[in-house]
């Protein structure tokens, strides 16, 4: 028990501390700001915001999954097992999660940073900002709607609109042309500061922007061509149009540079990380050594060993390259070649568009325009400009090109053109775009025990739209399941 | 309006007033200032005139045709299709003779409003005679622009005729762009659809179709009686908490009131069986926060995978990180944040009664309590199309309620010998009673399917998966004389998958209780523990892996034949084919989407804790220095009685951070049984 004066004591200082604690509640206020977290700020620059776009599409939406069931349905890798741990996606199987994972991704980051450096770029000095921005967007649709069909384009991004309605494919082309258009606009203009080090593409050199966006403006065009309802002809003069002012040469190339190592390493390079899984196809393998072509070596390794004898430690009397057929069943390791160090290295760059492509493109223009003859000039350019990139020999191209056949002397002049391009596009989501649209090349279709009856023309309904947005997703008649990766997109001749 | 002050003999008693009349009035008043100063503003620099005269050479615009009756509209508007019904019934029993149907999103809606979907339409419309001279005008807004469609469909489908049918369609494209500020399509592609439309509906047989433009205002609903508890919850929601928020700004001021009363010496009674009875009343009002950052989307640093797709990461390859090649890079977060976030609310009422009786030697304490909570807090998934894949919202309404039940007391008491039981028994009930319009369930705990969610009408935790094809259940095909819910086998002797995802149990027990004992003798003592936990379900998803590795217990009858139960799905005869246990049987029977055989019983009886203890005797102690000690040994979870196949079913995969997450088990460590031996002292 305190004594008297301890408890005066005690009582006059507390008449005192209700005035303390007023003091130091106002003192607080200038601290805490709970709302502001430091390590997620409410706002980011546009100029911040431009290298995250540029990675996430070229890393994971160009590339990604989607590139490789593409790859890996037309034959240009396989899957060295004829059972997986889940998606059996040699046999044509997707999951709706599967297609959740790659539809998320591609609106919810890179399509929507794509949209909020449009919105926000909106002072005359971001100009350019904007133009990038907008190219984006509108390739990013490309590959949505190219995937899918039809999907929402004009509702998307108004998180107040909770079941955005599907568009049609026709519908989504249209807008993204008209965007390539404007944002050809917006990187020409004068005024604005251009990008700089952020820009991981192109280091800021909006001359090489602009032959880009042509140069998407031209392959969309042509992808029109044979869509139903379409004139080949007028597609076809479009193309070229734009294909006029896109690249110059194998140097305008946009390859994303990787360094290699940890958290920044070509996403290719799980070929060589997991190389016993994913190894080259016979059915492309096969392809090269019937035509004599010198880019086997880059693009695949020789076995290293004598396989009758089944170890490393005798050397291979003659390199051999050996593919596994798809959807066959396992070979042993070392069997089988794998993907070449060129494209798999950690630190290899990695192709967003080619040259080479390019000339292809307007080597079919000119097909529909003008004939065969007219075709083989740019045919030859691009298989040219591709084995340069590849850095084949210079005997060595010409001696091949010297073995092809002028195109007007071929029977069938789209289907050799469309096959080199299969070649030059190698592990991209071009092959699977070009089949889906031509029928060439001849790939075996189906392979054995395929779910489905031939090789998938589109992607699935993602499982987070049949949970969220199923109205919309039944509104466009589209079966929900499996088979809905039967029904052929627009471009393809499908109706939606 | 419609007829002249002439008609008015009154005031022909009294000389028409001017303008001019009015002037010299107001400027008496004004005293000089400046005429100028009445005239109001608005927001786009309209003028407002204090006063107007009568518009010359305007007709007036009638309201409803001259000589007609009003209609008198009622607005229905509940999120539940079920009341909503109820609530029109009744308005129009009550002499109402037409319905406005706000629909969610509509600009009158303040978040409540119903859903535009085609089943809850016929739900509300169930028993209104849309063809008796009623009007019927819907309210909608962007998101339910179906429902209009909806409507005219059923009309068609109820074989109305249209012509009969009075209905305000509602379309108002331009008055949701006036409200929000902004319109996703251009005039040039809302113009067609509208008469599109329009013709439409003229094609069904419309009759007297008439556009017009306007833009609607929220309207004032009254408050609908039903009966108590809705009632109670109802004044809640839409009245009280509202006008809390409005007049606190949202601040949060938690507020307990309290009442006990010993009844027995209030009232002076003590007979001899009852010492002590106190009663117990409490009303508690409780806010909590949303998780930190909520109310603002946000820009985190990127970091990427989605490389190759390959066998080990289903997700993706190579992963890369910002700061990547020196620079840095920010994006989007993938969740949108919500500035009109609000904190959530609980509001208990508890009712108690504790007694003593029989001098000490028992009591008793029983509680009652009703609890809801209203605006939870939940991270909702939305479709990444709008982009972003979840949204932070105040997204649903629970309620529980239940009854506590303690009783303690020494049944025996001779000498040194003494017993002590104690019994705890415990019911709660819950029931989610809203879910915010858009948000048909949240989720809890599993995958998109199995799951455990959170869905409006069902008791929290709900397990949703595929169950097998039933009789009569839902749309599988129904074999009259056959009773509902028998098993449809198809024709190759395999019970079906549903078509659809269906509610296959709840994971909440019935009730929970434990009872303990204590034995005491001289220095001796032995007391135990059981816990009963009695109902409630839980998802086994180890049963796929086990029996297709033919590891689990199901299996140990494999290489045999069977018939399963049940009638087959195109005849309704009673199923007599054979299937052979081979793994297709088990993958069939309890792979990865045949849910219901994955779906286990979660009750349990379990003996926690028996304790062995002896108290050292005094002079012991004193001898060690100490004032007192006991050695002990204790054995805890020594047996488990449930019908669960891996004997616990407790212990969960989520490490115990939801309620819901208690009920999915996949390869998480089982509890243990465990010993103790110890000395307990005092100094």
């Amino acid at each position: 028990m305190a004594n008297r004066h301890t408890m005066q004591r005690l009582v006059r200082a507390a008449r005192v501390l209700p005035l303390l604690l007023i003091l130091g509640v106002g003192a607080c206020q200038a601290f805490l700001d709970v709302n502001q977290n430091p390590n997620a700020p409410e706002n980011a620059a546009v100029d911040v915001r431009l290298p995250a776009l540029i990675t996430e599409f070229v890393h994971s939406t160009y590339y990604g999954e989607n590139a490789l069931w593409g790859a890996e349905w037309t034959q240009q890798f396989s899957f060295n097992s004829d059972n997986r741990s889940y998606s059996q996606v040699q046999r044509y199987e997707l999951s709706e999660t599967d297609a959740s994972t790659a539809w998320d991704y591609f609106y919810a980051r890179t399509g929507n940073t794509a949209y909020g450096i449009v919105r926000d770029a909106s002072a005359p000095a971001d100009v350019h900002y904007r133009g990038l921005g907008r190219m984006f967007y509108a390739w990013t649709f490309q590959i949505i709607t190219d995937l899918w069909g039809p999907v929402p384009y004009r509702e998307a991004f108004h998180p107040e609109i909770r079941e955005p309605a599907y568009d049609q494919q026709q519908t989504v082309y249209q807008a993204l042309l008209a965007q390539l258009d404007t944002a050809v606009t917006e990187l020409s203009s004068a005024t604005g500061r251009p990008p700089t080090g952020n820009d991981l593409l192109y280091g800021g050199d909006l001359s090489k922007w602009m032959k880009l966006a042509h140069l998407l403006q031209g392959r969309a065009q042509l992808r029109l061509a044979h869509a139903p309802g379409e004139d080949s002809v007028a597609r076809a003069n479009n193309a070229l149009a734009a294909l006029a002012g896109a690249f110059t040469g194998n140097a305008d190339d946009a390859d994303f540079i990787y360094p290699g190592g940890q958290d920044a390493r070509n996403p290719l390079y799980t070929f060589q990380e997991l190389r016993n899984q994913f190894v080259g196809s016979e059915y492309l393998i096969e392809m090269l050594k019937g035509r004599n072509d010198p880019r086997l070596p880059i693009m695949f390794t020789p076995i290293v060993y004598d396989s009758v004898r089944g170890t490393t430690r005798y050397p291979a009397t003659t390199t051999r390259y050996v593919g596994h057929p798809n959807g066959g069943a396992t070979l042993p390791d070392s069997t089988v070649s794998w993907i070449g160090p060129f494209f798999s290295n950690e630190n290899a760059p990695l192709s967003v568009a080619s040259y080479a492509d390019q000339k292809f493109t307007e080597a079919e223009a000119r097909l529909i325009m003008s004939g065969a003859a007219a075709a083989d000039v740019p045919y030859r350019a691009a298989i040219r400009a591709n084995m340069t990139k590849l850095r084949v020999d210079t005997a060595a191209i010409t001696a091949y090109l010297a073995a092809r056949p002028n195109l007007s002397a071929v029977t069938n002049p789209l289907e050799e053109i469309i096959t080199e391009k299969y070649i030059a596009n190698f592990l991209k989501v071009e092959p699977w775009d070009d089949w889906r649209r031509t029928g060439y090349p001849r790939i075996p279709n189906p392979v054995p025990n395929a779910v489905l009856p031939g090789i998938p023309q589109r992607i699935r309904t993602p499982g987070s739209e049949l949970s969220n947005n199923i109205n919309q997703v039944t509104a466009t008649g589209i079966p929900i399941g499996l088979e809905g990766m039967s029904i052929k997109v627009w471009w393809a001749g499908g109706s939606q | 309006m419609a007829s002249a002050p002439d008609d008015l003999q009154l005031a022909a008693d009294f000389a028409p007033a001017s303008y001019d009349d009015w002037r010299k009035l107001v400027d008496g008043v004004l005293k000089g200032a400046p005429f100028e100063t009445l005239v109001g503003k608005t927001y786009d620099e309209l003028r407002i005139e204090p006063i107007y005269p009568r518009a010359r050479g305007a007709a007036p615009i009638a309201g409803r045709a001259p000589a007609a009756p009003w209609q008198i509209m009622q607005r229905i508007d509940h999120p539940d299709a079920a009341m909503a019904n109820a609530q029109a019934l009744h308005d129009l029993e009550n002499g109402a003779n037409g319905l406005t149907l706000v629909f969610a999103g509509a600009n009158g809606a303040y978040g409540l409003g119903l859903e535009p979907s085609p089943e809850t339409i016929e739900k509300i419309l169930d028993g209104v005679f849309l063809d008796a001279g009623m009007g019927v005008e819907l309210q909608i807004g962007p998101q339910s622009r179906m429902a209009a469609i909806h409507v005219a469909e059923y009309v068609k489908r109820e074989g109305l005729s249209p012509a009969a049918c009075d209905i305000r369609f509602g379309l108002d494209p331009i008055g949701a762009c006036a409200a929000s500020g902004s319109s996703p399509y251009t005039w040039a592609e809302i113009a067609p659809e509208v008469t599109g439309a329009i013709k439409g509906l003229a094609a069904l047989g419309a009759a007297g179709l008439t556009s017009g433009v306007g833009i609607t205002f929220g309207q004032g609903g009254a408050l609908s009686a039903t009966t108590y508890p809705g009632a109670w919850e109802e004044a809640h929601r839409s009245i009280l908490i509202p006008a809390y928020r409005r007049a606190t700004n949202n601040a949060q001021v938690n507020l307990v009131a309290s009442l006990a009363v010993v009844f027995t010496d209030a009232l002076n009674w003590h007979p001899r069986w009852l010492e002590y009875g106190k009663l117990r009343l409490s009303i508690a009002k409780v806010g909590n926060d949303a998780p930190a950052y909520s109310l603002s989307t946000r820009y985190v640093t990127g970091a990427l995978g989605k490389g190759a797709n390959n066998d080990q990461q289903q997700f993706g390859g190579p992963a890369i990180r910002f700061p990547f090649r020196g620079i840095a890079g920010f994006t989007s977060s993938f969740q949108l944040g919500n500035p009109a976030l609000k904190p959530e609310f609980t509001l208990e009422d508890e009712v108690g009664l504790e007694l003593r009786l029989f001098d000490g030697r028992a009591r008793a304490d029983v509680s009652v309590y009703r609890k809801s909570s209203y605006d939870q807090i939940f991270s909702v998934p939305s479709s990444s199309v709008t982009g972003f894949t979840s949204i932070t919202r105040n997204a649903g309404d629970l309620r529980n309620n239940g009854v506590e039940l303690s009783l303690s007391g020494r049944p025996l008491q001779m000498g040194p010998f003494s017993w002590d039981v104690n019994l705890n028994w415990a019911k709660n009930k819950s029931k989610v009673l809203r879910l915010a319009p858009g948000v048909t369930s949240i989720y809890l705990a599993g995958y998109s399917w199995p799951q455990v969610r959170i869905m409006e009408g069902q008791p929290y935790g709900v397990i949703w998966g595929y169950g097998w094809k039933r009789n009569c259940v839902a749309k599988d095909p129904c074999f009259s004389g056959v009773p509902r819910n028998t098993l449809l086998i198809g024709n190759d002797g395999f019970p079906i998958r549903s078509d659809e995802l269906r509610n296959l149990g709840t994971v909440m027990p019935n009730w929970i209780g434990s009872v303990s004992s204590e034995i005491r003798f001289k220095n001796l003592g032995l007391s135990g523990l059981v816990d009963v936990r009695n109902g409630g379900r839980i998802i086994n998803f180890e049963t796929q892996y086990e029996t297709d590795n033919g590891r689990s217990i199901l299996t140990a009858d494999r290489y045999t034949w069977t018939v399963q139960p049940g009638v087959n799905i195109n005849t309704g005869q009673p199923n007599t084919v054979r299937v052979f246990k081979d793994r297709t049987y088990y993958r069939l029977m309890y792979g990865f989407d045949r849910h219901e055989n994955q779906i286990e019983p979660a009750g349990f009886v379990k003996l926690r804790e028996v304790t062995l203890s002896y108290r050292l005797p005094d002079p012991v102690a004193a001898w060690m220095h100490i004032s007192g000690a006991t050695v002990y040994v204790t054995g805890r979870n020594l047996g488990v009685w449930s019908d669960f196949s891996l004997g616990d079913p407790e212990g969960d995969v989520y490490g115990g951070q939801n309620a819901g997450g208690q009920y999915f088990r996949q390869f998480n460590a089982p509890q243990t049984r465990s010993f103790l031996v110890g000395i307990r002292s005092s100094f």
